[in-house]
């Protein structure tokens, strides 16, 4: 893959520190779980950082539960991670499958058009009209090259697909076989060693497809809630703002006074309780981490080539519509609401507050 | 997270401790060779009780001391007494002017000074308590106080970064990493130096103003006194088991005063002079003439002066001893500033305060001109605790303590114990299996996992969720390779806990496994106590009472007793007891059947019949109480208020119906001066109380206390009418607000309205009667008035008389005439069938203006108006129906049965189907843990369908007013036949 790709995955673009990782198991001696590329203390290192062998922190938060994912990716259940939208759960879940398997591309994205050939296998059909049902007309999905090659799989939004989809898994996960009867009457792949599934669903989207007892039962849920200290909310913001940017932030000014009052205002409509403890409306749009990023980005990319290279309070104001609230007019409605209410307030001691305020008119 | 872990090897990942706390370790070494051993610990922390246990077997010390008020030590026999059996707690009360305030001790197995007291009775070891006595301004809220609290490690930013570092959730993860899961028998030596950096790592966040606002100085300072008196009368070795977060300042300021482990000792004499035991204590003072000048140092309170190296170079001379000091462990209970509350044969003046850049706290740095700021603090500090040393000790307290049992749940520092431990249950479980010693301590811990992956799983077995064995069996081995994961020798509690949230929830973390989880992890053990032992006096009141009520509590036999409330006093004194003791929830009595006069149910009966027991759990309950009262009337005080307070938040302010409900409860346990107390305040918040209801329900309320009096033995009945009267004004104008609200709001006006009225009939104050008539008509006179009040309004009139019968056929006809909103009429019809449904019988105008207007209707309009009529033609019961159906036949000139409804024919197959549903329907509600809505529906039938009063319907409030014997139409003149509740069976 090339460099200029917009986006590697983790196994490439951390492929360093997977590497010294690797090494330092060696020299360690440490037991790999079977068909691991590394030991599970390695995969934790991975993901939450390891000081003395410049491995870095990517997941923020929770070690408590990394280490619970990766204990049950070592036996037989399945690791579910719940959550609502942008607590890095996809993220995640790309990291373990990465340390674990060296490759996190084995992955089937739920949607309501997903069938059951994209979790099982489907034809060349081509070569099926010409050679039968054979190891070459078949097309393997991203589950059946894990079974076959003892990797991680991932299945992300799983509760966006039908549950007729979705109990696919069912038997897959509790007999770690795959049945492919157009090879004859007991023709079945075997899971390797190694083999495991990630799945990830959106607390918001549950309504959408229930997941039913029996694939429930299949998996260890784990529930990835959104940071709990705002302080470290918007150093993280900041880094992944760094992360995003590289050079162009360089050439824009961006106060950490206005990134906090960015953090302040995503927290306060999340939580639906201000910083000062007063319960508000809460809007429907998702206001994770990764929107704050989002608005920052978007703010910080328009005042470098569309402004005058300085992110006001008000340009925040101004990205969030878009880029945050979408087209939703309750959502409006609520906004219009804080801004009136709890901003107004602010605004009364505070300057970079008066000039979020003042922009909030476009909410209007 | 790795193994073998140290607390040394982590604080600074490769840098040394702070320079106060190397030397503080120095400073042990040194104490240790004068036979002072200090073992710093965390209060119920199994690890220390272990290392505890190990040095007292170890060293055979000639005196334990153990970190608790020295008021305690007349309770050391009993203590060790082989019939106590943890979990137990020492009690003691302070009473004073804002009311009495408790404080406890707990100890249980694991606890360090628990395991300190026996292994050092075991090793002949004499033992004391050595804290000052427990002093209320410590503490500002009058809650019950359990000593030793251990705040400081939950938000000390070091504690916090370091379990950051070691990927543990907090500090207390942290602990159990670090302490908890060594493995047992290794040195003790190593964890208490760990446990003393522990405990200083928060101390050194602390500046010397708050250690004294907070009373630690205070009682560090009596803690070195009663160390230091120990040592000069004591010869062999002696354990100090303290605090870890004391014994830094301990550690330093023994040494200073004992003169041991400084390497270049410096001469501070800018302090007072040390009083001589048995001399006047004096206060600080200005310097002597001579003494060196002072400097103010920072985070200094006391004026003292850190003198630079070579000031008064020298060892300390060694304090002599005197002749009047104390001479024995009796003497610490003397008021006798001779005695150990004086500090003992201190060091004279110039030769004992030895501190100095390389003293406590010092930064070593060779040279430094200035010390450090850690030095600065520790110097402040040992300055601080001297100045108190230097002052006459306080006379010991005497106040009353008691040993009483304890349990597990208690000790939870979920359940709000500062010091307490997380999941004391499990802790128990594996100390009793680790006592047991039938294994390695690490396969125990193993065993231990599994046992309560067990447990978890059988507590929920007869749930909508249950654990299979396959998940017990994946959490086991989740858990364990958690448990490798961490470098954990066994799986620790968090490693199981995370099993358990990873393999048993499935993204619901649910009442049942958090119920199941918490039994578990919470423990339920409940100490003993050898017979005889002295009951703390809200226990022994509580017996007493029950004692002289002649019930019998000699045993936890169930029994069930039968009062006859109207015939006999002494009945009406057991019931007011057992609603009391049944309010504190102290679990000791049960209602089966009777009235209830808190929610007005079933006040027809004359008779209550009680269960009752006295088991373990109820003295667990009154003690629990403590932290409310002393005495059972003083704990139903305070939560009389707590409810009273809750209840008017919830209603956003003073609100009549609560503090009506406060009265009543008042009435109900017995607190008659809380009665009139609460009625005062009923009065000051009626004219605030806008919501129409609660004036309302408090009105009914007070009315049933009236007609409740004797059963209740409430006197001074006038006061209850008073206040009555005074509600009605307000209801009045209340109401008068609410003539014209819309449709949907009408019904519960018409309910005020008709409970109104109900309330004024059974009143029979002429006074309200004339403001309520008037009320009325001012509805009736409205032009903006909606059509369900008014019509209720017109109803009522004629009820009462006030109105002709004919007028309420013209404004029936009024209403329903051309140019009036289509479902005027129906509405207003509505308000006429809910307060007064007979009057269509009894009134021909009535019923001929009905039919005509029904008639009139076409058959569109009719339909629109349907649902309003229905409504309305609801209220009536199913023989009113009957009626009506048979008089509209005639009148069309049709058979009646063709317009009366024919239900069914039910057949015994049907009675018996009925059954199996209600059999079925049982079950369901008592899976769903609500049975106790059949017992509510048992005990409040007859209350309910009776004595219903018709202004509490639609929910104004549950109280029906009055009693079966009660005639239930109140509004209606006698011998008439028209307004009434509803529910009354034909």
């Amino acid at each position: 893959m090339s460099t200029e790709a917009v986006r590697q995955p983790a196994e490439l673009k951390f492929a360093d520190e997977l590497a010294r990782l690797a090494q330092d198991d060696q020299e360690q001696g440490g037991a790999k779980p079977p068909g691991w590329k590394l030991t599970a203390r390695a995969v934790r290192s991975f993901v939450i950082g390891d000081e003395p062998l410049g491995v870095e922190r990517k997941f923020y938060g929770d070690d408590p539960l990394v280490d619970r994912a990766i204990v049950t990716l070592m036996g037989r259940q399945g690791l579910m991670l719940v959550g609502e939208p942008g607590t890095a759960k996809s993220m995640l879940s790309e990291l373990l499958a990465a340390a674990i398997s060296g490759n996190s591309n084995l992955t089937i994205q739920g949607t309501a058009a997903t069938t059951e050939d994209h979790v099982r296998y489907s034809w060349n059909y081509a070569l099926l009209l010409a050679e039968g049902p054979t190891e070459r007309s078949i097309v393997p999905s991203p589950i059946y090259q894990a079974m076959v090659s003892g990797r991680i799989a991932r299945f992300e939004e799983i509760t966006r697909a039908a549950p007729e989809i979705q109990d696919t898994m069912v038997s897959l996960l509790s007999e770690k076989h795959l049945m492919v009867p157009e090879f004859g009457a007991d023709a079945r792949i075997a899971a390797r060693s190694g083999f495991n599934v990630i799945a990830t669903a959106n607390l918001r989207d549950r309504g959408v497809n229930e997941m039913s007892a029996a694939l429930k039962r299949r998996f260890n849920f784990e529930t990835v809630h959104p940071l709990a200290d705002p302080q470290f909310e918007v150093e993280l913001v900041a880094r992944q703002l760094e992360a995003e940017l590289g050079p162009d932030l360089r050439s824009v000014k961006f106060d950490r006074e206005v990134l906090d009052l960015l953090v302040t205002v995503f927290r306060d409509l999340r939580t639906g309780t201000t910083k000062e403890g007063t319960v508000i409306k809460r809007p429907e749009a998702v206001m994770s981490t990764a929107e704050a990023v989002g608005v920052a980005v978007s703010a910080a990319l328009e005042a470098r080539y569309l402004g005058d290279a300085v992110v006001t309070p008000g340009r925040i104001a101004d990205r969030m519509l878009g880029v945050a609230l979408k087209d939703n007019q309750e959502d409006a409605a609520r906004l219009r609401f804080y801004a009136d209410t709890v901003i107004r307030e602010r605004a009364r001691h505070d300057r970079r507050w008066k000039a979020f305020l003042t922009a909030t008119r476009t909410w209007r | 997270m790795t193994n073998a872990p140290s607390l040394a090897g982590r604080a600074g990942a490769g840098r040394p401790f702070p320079g106060r706390l190397a030397r503080a370790f120095d400073l042990v070494d040194g104490l240790s060779e004068v036979g002072v051993w200090f073992a710093p610990v965390r209060h119920h922390s199994p690890a220390c009780a272990r290392a505890v246990g190990a040095a007292i077997d170890e060293l055979a010390p000639a005196a334990v001391l153990i970190e608790g008020p020295a008021e305690y030590d007349h309770l050391i026999p009993a203590l060790l007494d082989q019939g106590t059996v943890p979990p137990v707690a020492i009690l003691s009360q302070h009473p004073s002017a804002e009311g009495t305030t408790s404080s406890l001790y707990p100890l249980a197995d694991f606890s360090p000074e628990w395991m300190a007291l026996r292994r050092g009775a075991a090793a002949g070891s004499r033992l004391a308590f050595i804290d000052r006595d427990w002093d209320r301004s410590e503490f500002a809220s009058d809650a019950a106080v359990r000593l030793s609290g251990e705040r400081h490690y939950h938000v000390s930013a070091a504690l916090t970064a370091l379990a950051a570092r070691e990927h543990c959730r907090d500090a207390d993860e942290l602990w159990e990493h670090l302490f908890e899961l060594r493995p047992p028998g290794g040195p003790w030596a190593d964890l208490f130096r760990d446990a003393l950096a522990w405990g200083a790592l928060p101390r050194l966040e602390q500046p010397v103003e708050a250690l004294i606002a907070e009373g630690s100085i205070d009682r560090e300072a009596a803690m070195a006194r009663h160390i230091a008196a120990w040592r000069q009368r004591t010869e062999g070795a002696l354990v100090v088991v303290t605090g870890a977060f004391h014994t830094i300042a301990l550690v330093e300021v023994l040494a200073t005063e004992l003169g041991v482990g400084w390497d270049r000792p410096v001469h501070l004499d800018a302090l007072p002079a040390t009083p001589r035991a048995g001399a006047p204590a004096r206060r600080p003072g200005p310097p002597e003439p001579g003494a060196i000048p002072e400097a103010p140092t920072p985070g200094a309170t006391s004026k003292i002066v850190c003198l630079g190296p070579g000031a008064v170079p020298g060892p300390p001379e060694p304090s002599p001893t005197s002749d009047t000091g104390p001479r024995g462990p009796g003497a610490t209970h003397q008021a006798d500033p001779s005695g150990p509350g004086a500090m003992p044969e201190a060091p004279a003046t110039g030769a004992s305060l030895m501190i100095g850049p390389s003293g406590p706290g010092a930064m070593p740095e060779a040279g430094s001109p200035r010390p450090g700021p850690a030095l600065e603090a520790a110097a402040a500090e040992v300055a601080a605790i001297q100045e108190r040393l230097r002052q006459r000790s306080p006379a010991p307290a005497e106040r009353p303590s008691w040993l009483i049992r304890y349990d597990l749940t208690a000790l939870n520092s979920l359940s709000g114990y500062g010091a307490g431990i997380r999941s004391p249950g499990y802790h128990q479980r594996l100390w009793d299996s680790q006592a047991r010693g039938e294994q390695d301590p690490a396969a125990a811990g193993r065993q231990n996992a599994i046992d309560c992956l067990i447990a978890v799983a059988h507590q929920t077995q007869d749930s909508n969720h249950q654990i299979s064995i396959a998940e017990v069996s994946a959490a086991a081995v989740h858990c364990a390779r958690l448990a490798e994961l961490r470098g954990h020798p066994y799986p620790s509690r968090l490693d199981l806990l995370d099993a358990a949230l990873a393999c048993f929830a499935k993204g619901d973390f649910d009442a049942v496994l958090r119920d199941g989880i918490g039994q578990v992890f919470g423990g339920n053990k409940l100490g003993q106590l050898p017979p005889g032992t002295a009951a703390p006096p809200i226990v022994a009141e509580a017996r007493e009472r029950a004692r002289g009520l002649k019930l019998n509590i000699v045993d936890s036999t169930s029994r069930t007793v039968d009062l006859d409330l109207r015939r006999s006093a002494s009945a009406r004194r057991r019931s007011r007891f057992f609603w009391l003791m049944s309010y504190l929830d102290t679990g000791f009595a049960t209602r089966l059947v009777g009235p209830d006069f808190l929610t007005g149910r079933a006040l027809g009966r004359l008779r209550e019949r009680w269960r009752y027991a006295w088991t373990p759990l109820v003295e667990a309950s009154l003690i629990g109480l403590l932290e409310e009262g002393s005495s059972l009337e003083e704990a139903g005080r305070r939560r009389l208020a707590r409810s009273l307070e809750e209840n008017e938040a919830a209603a956003g302010g003073g609100s009549a119906a609560a503090v009506a409900q406060a009265v009543a409860q008042a009435a109900l346990i017995g607190l008659h001066d809380e009665v009139w107390r609460y009625g005062a305040v009923l009065e000051s918040v009626i004219d605030a109380d806008s919501d129409v209801t609660s004036v309302l329900s408090a009105a009914w309320r007070l009315l049933g206390l009236m007609r409740a009096r004797e059963v209740l033995d409430l006197t001074g009945i006038d006061r209850l009418a008073d206040l009555i009267t005074r509600l009605a004004p307000q209801l009045v104008y209340l109401l008068g607000g609410l003539h014209a609200v819309d449709a949907s709001g009408e019904e519960a006006v018409v309910q005020a309205l008709i409970g109104m009225v109900e309330l004024t009939g059974r009143l029979g104050d002429p006074g309200v009667t004339a403001l309520v008539d008037q009320a009325l008509a001012g509805l009736r006179s409205d032009p903006d008035a909606s059509a369900g009040p008014l019509g209720a309004a017109v109803a009522l009139g004629v009820v009462q008389g006030s109105v002709p019968q004919d007028l309420l056929a013209t404004r029936f006809a009024v209403a329903f005439a051309p140019g009036a909103a289509l479902d005027f009429g129906p509405r207003f019809l509505n308000g006429v069938l809910q307060a007064a449904p007979d009057l269509l019988f009894h009134t021909a105008e009535l019923f001929d203006a009905v039919d005509a207007a029904v008639r009139r209707l076409e058959p569109d309009d009719f339909l629109a108006v349907l649902p309003q009529l229905r409504r309305g033609f609801g209220r009536l019961r199913p023989f009113e129906t009957a009626r009506l159906a048979e008089r509209v036949a005639r009148d069309s000139g049709l058979p009646a049965a063709s317009l009366t409804p024919v239900w069914t024919r039910l057949t015994s197959a049907d009675l018996a189907f009925g059954q199996e549903v209600e059999v079925e329907l049982r079950a369901s509600l008592s899976r769903d843990c609500l049975a106790g809505w059949l017992d509510q529906a048992a005990s409040g039938n007859a209350g309910l369908d009776r004595g219903r009063a018709p202004g509490n319907e639609g929910g104004v409030d549950e109280y029906p007013g009055l009693g079966e014997d009660a005639e239930p139409r109140g509004n209606c003149k006698p011998g008439e036949d028209s307004a009434r509740g509803r529910g009354e069976t034909p």
